[in-house]
């Protein structure tokens, strides 16, 4: 997402993430903006454009309303486990019908087991219950025996977008393909259209057809190019090779300060990716680098990587702490529903020393 | 060595501990001071290389504690599960000092009538009842001015987060605290990410001290009191701090970083070092996974080392194998709490329905008491308070009814309950 991201900024697009939409811009039935709220700071901004798009994915049925349109998007919940090292090299599917817990796919530095699905009323409620989890176990032991006795690294759960024009009962039998929606023709709101449904899988066509539409309404007549264009960083074709960052520090060992050795994450990566995000929290940085994300759920790096976030960009007290205590609700937020075994061995040597060692509960104001 | 039902069987002993952290090594070395013929046997090192090496009793009830000898009649009395409720305030008294006597090469300031408070790596005033000499200069209850020393090279200290915090905590009685930073590059040769114990090697040559030493002295102001991170030697640490404090002209201390814990290092090799010299057997890396015995007589545990199983036979035996974080309790993936040596009964579960965690990681989670329960001569009950062997006793982090990474009781309960299983076993002899 970041090189999709880097990619639009290079081709002149501004962008704002913690961003919501509040409102959108409506005259004589045309949209014509939209109003946004900074997350972070409360700050409302007004942007004007020609054509809105409505992919926000799960919630385009909210952002749709906003421009006065009935677009159904049936939130479907699938909950995801990562387990820590790669079980599998491959991704390892059961050959059967489409149902829960029965796909295993090798990520990075670890394995995630997914999923479930089930349709829930708004995408922001997406509570991982016991059941699932040991839905997730119970099938993963199918798929590679022992599965339970490896170390759950971390649970989350996300929303599909379905879209369906039909009521369908089970949310598995709803198509994944997607739809390019033109408001004007559907709902006579001119300047507005939304894609909905779809998967990440087909993101990049999805935003062709998207796109497509939206030259059609501005009399633009260009052919598509992104199927024909590496993203930043994969110019060279190569794909991601898990070696990558150990062979970087092999040459000459302790050559660099390794601040996350689960994920081999060195001080100029988090300086770097600091100062690509600020200003932001250690969240953003997480996402870039992958801090906090290996066994050890950030049991050395959080404060390391505050100390370095702190003098970096000269934070205040109550900012680095700030940082620190929400990073480690966030890390424990995907933690605690699978904590067992050697993780809560690890999850409880974190305790000590954050708690104990640090006793970071008692933070001054 | 004799051979039997086709074992290698070990010359048996008076005491057998399981586990080498501080309860471990208080229980063992008490008996083995006593003349006691003592095996430790353990499957590494224990939280002593992670945890500071400060002894703390009770550095937490509601608020900072202020006087653990005043507060634990009642934070017992609140915590009628708590191991403190089965510690007489006399015995605690008697553990401090105890190991105060033991440790005299670390020169331990403090005691159960005071808390010191002493800054932690990120800058909070933590009350602890026992520092080691290289730390007590850091006591904030009279404030100072305060100057904290940082190492290129060294990830594991950032003193000039820890200085923003502790410029801002406020203190008892008004005590003021000025806090600035220094960082100092000494010479590490080629090397960019030297670990806490790679500096502690360091501080033991005289060539990296006179470069600390020269470094540092530009930058010092008449009457700061220095803060160094904890790395300030290994064995020759009190050489070091002394030196520092000397060639310097000002109070030094350490404060404690991510582990591992020099102090704690510092800690272990004396304690293993005092019951080498007194006898007792000391075997680290060996997993015991079996009891033998009649009845409710255990008579001798299985150990599982060099790819053969040993069994090593006792009168008593002590359990000091940790909670969670050493592997001495277990949660498997179905929800099941397990004591792996023996089996014993597990006390402080939460219900069938109740979630074992909260969703606030600061929260008190249902799930943090759980251990084994003992009765008044440190021995493990079942549910309805029977010993469940007549000589094993049970000591630190596997004990229920206390959470003491929240509480600040680590060390101090570990201390107190194996000194308290120790004497419960020279009682019963």
């Amino acid at each position: 997402m970041s090189a999709c991201t880097r990619s639009a900024a290079e081709h002149g697009a501004r962008i704002l993430p913690y961003h919501r939409v509040v409102g959108l811009e409506l005259h004589d039935n045309r949209v014509v903006g939209a109003r946004v709220n900074d997350e972070r700071n409360g700050e409302e901004l007004e942007i004007r454009a020609d054509i809105v798009v409505n992919a926000a994915g799960a919630w385009a049925g909210q952002i749709a309303s906003l421009g006065g349109c009935v677009v159904t998007v049936r939130p479907g919940k699938g909950i995801m486990i990562a387990m820590n090292h790669r079980l599998v090299n491959t991704v390892v599917n059961r050959c059967k019908p489409p149902s829960d817990g029965d796909i295993i796919v090798p990520i990075r530095t670890v394995s995630v087991i997914g999923t479930t699905d089930i349709q829930v009323a708004d995408p922001d409620e997406l509570e991982v219950t016991p059941a699932e989890i040991e839905e997730m176990f119970d099938e993963g032991e199918k798929l590679v025996p022992g599965f339970r006795k490896a170390r759950a690294l971390r649970v989350w759960a996300g929303a599909r977008p379905l879209y369906t024009l039909d009521d369908v009962a089970d949310p598995r039998a709803v198509s994944r393909t997607h739809t390019v929606l033109d408001h004007a023709k559907r709902d006579g709101v001119e300047g507005f259209i939304t894609i909905a449904g779809g998967k990440t899988t087909t993101f990049r066509l999805m935003a062709e057809h998207a796109l497509d539409t939206v030259c059609e309404k501005l009399r633009v007549d260009r052919p598509c190019t992104t199927h024909e264009q590496p993203l930043p960083d994969s110019e060279d074709e190569r794909f991601y090779w898990l070696g990558a960052r150990v062979q970087a520090q092999e040459p000459v060992p302790g050559s660099e300060e390794i601040i996350c050795e689960c994920e081999l994450i060195t001080r100029r990566h988090l300086t770097e990716a600091i100062a690509r995000r600020r200003p932001t929290g250690l969240d953003d940085v997480r996402r870039r680098v992958r801090l906090g994300m290996g066994p050890c759920q950030g049991g050395f790096c959080i404060y390391r990587a505050t100390g370095i976030l702190h003098a970096f960009e000269h934070l205040d007290h109550q900012a680095a702490n700030a940082s620190l205590v929400d990073f480690l609700q966030e890390r424990w937020k995907g933690v605690q529903p699978i904590l067992y075994g050697d993780q809560l061995r690890q999850a409880r040597l974190d305790d000590w020393i954050f708690q104990g060692l640090l006793a970071v509960g008692h933070l001054p104001e | 060595m004799n051979e039997a039902h086709g074992r290698l069987v070990p010359a048996s002993y008076d005491a057998v501990v399981i586990g080498a952290g501080l309860a471990g090594l208080t229980a063992a070395l008490r008996l083995a001071e006593e003349g006691q013929r003592v095996a430790v046997l353990a499957k590494g090192v224990g939280a002593t290389h992670l945890a500071p090496a400060t002894i703390d009793v009770l550095g937490y009830d509601d608020g900072p504690v202020d006087s653990p000898a005043r507060t634990l009649p009642e934070f017992a009395d609140a915590n009628p599960q708590h191991p403190y409720r089965r510690l007489s305030i006399d015995l605690i008294r008697a553990s401090l000092d105890w190991f105060k006597a033991c440790l005299s090469d670390h020169g331990y300031r403090g005691g159960l009538d005071q808390n010191l408070l002493v800054p932690t790596a990120v800058g909070v005033a933590k009350p602890t009842a026992l520092v080691p000499e290289t730390m007590a200069a850091a006591d904030l209850r009279q404030g100072g001015r305060f100057i904290f020393v940082g190492f290129r090279g060294l990830k594991d200290f950032f003193p000039a987060y820890l200085a923003d915090n502790l410029a801002r905590t406020p203190l008892p009685g008004g005590a003021a605290v000025t806090t600035r930073v220094v960082e100092l590059s000494p010479p590490l040769g080629v090397a960019r990410d030297v670990s806490a114990t790679g500096f502690a090697r360091r501080f033991e040559r005289a060539d990296f001290r006179e470069s600390v030493l020269a470094e540092l002295g530009r930058h010092l102001m008449p009457g700061e009191i220095v803060g160094f991170p904890a790395v300030l030697g290994l064995e020759g640490a009190r050489k070091v701090w002394q030196e520092l404090e000397t060639r310097l002209g000002h109070s030094v201390f350490e404060v404690a970083t991510l582990p591992p814990s020099v102090p704690g290092i510092r800690l272990y090799e004396t304690m293993t070092g005092a019951l080498r010299r007194r006898g007792a057997r000391l075997v680290v890396g060996t997993t015991v996974a079996g009891a033998e015995g009649s009845g409710n007589r255990l008579e001798g545990v299985v150990a599982h080392t060099a790819g053969r199983p040993l069994t090593y036979r006792a009168n008593s035996f002590v359990l000091a194998t940790g909670g969670f974080a050493s592997g001495g309790l277990q949660l498997d993936s179905s929800g099941e709490v397990r004591e792996p040596v023996f089996d014993l009964p597990v006390a402080g579960l939460p219900g069938p329905e109740e979630p074992r965690f909260e969703r606030g990681y600061f929260d008190e989670h249902a799930i943090s008491r759980a251990g084994v329960a003992v009765d008044a001569s440190s021995r493990p009950i079942d549910g309805e308070g029977t010993p469940v062997y007549e000589n094993l006793h049970a000591v630190g982090a596997t004990l229920s009814g206390a959470v003491p990474w929240r509480e600040a009781s680590g060390n101090g309960l570990s201390l107190a309950s194996g000194y308290a299983a120790a004497s419960a076993i020279l009682e019963a002899s």
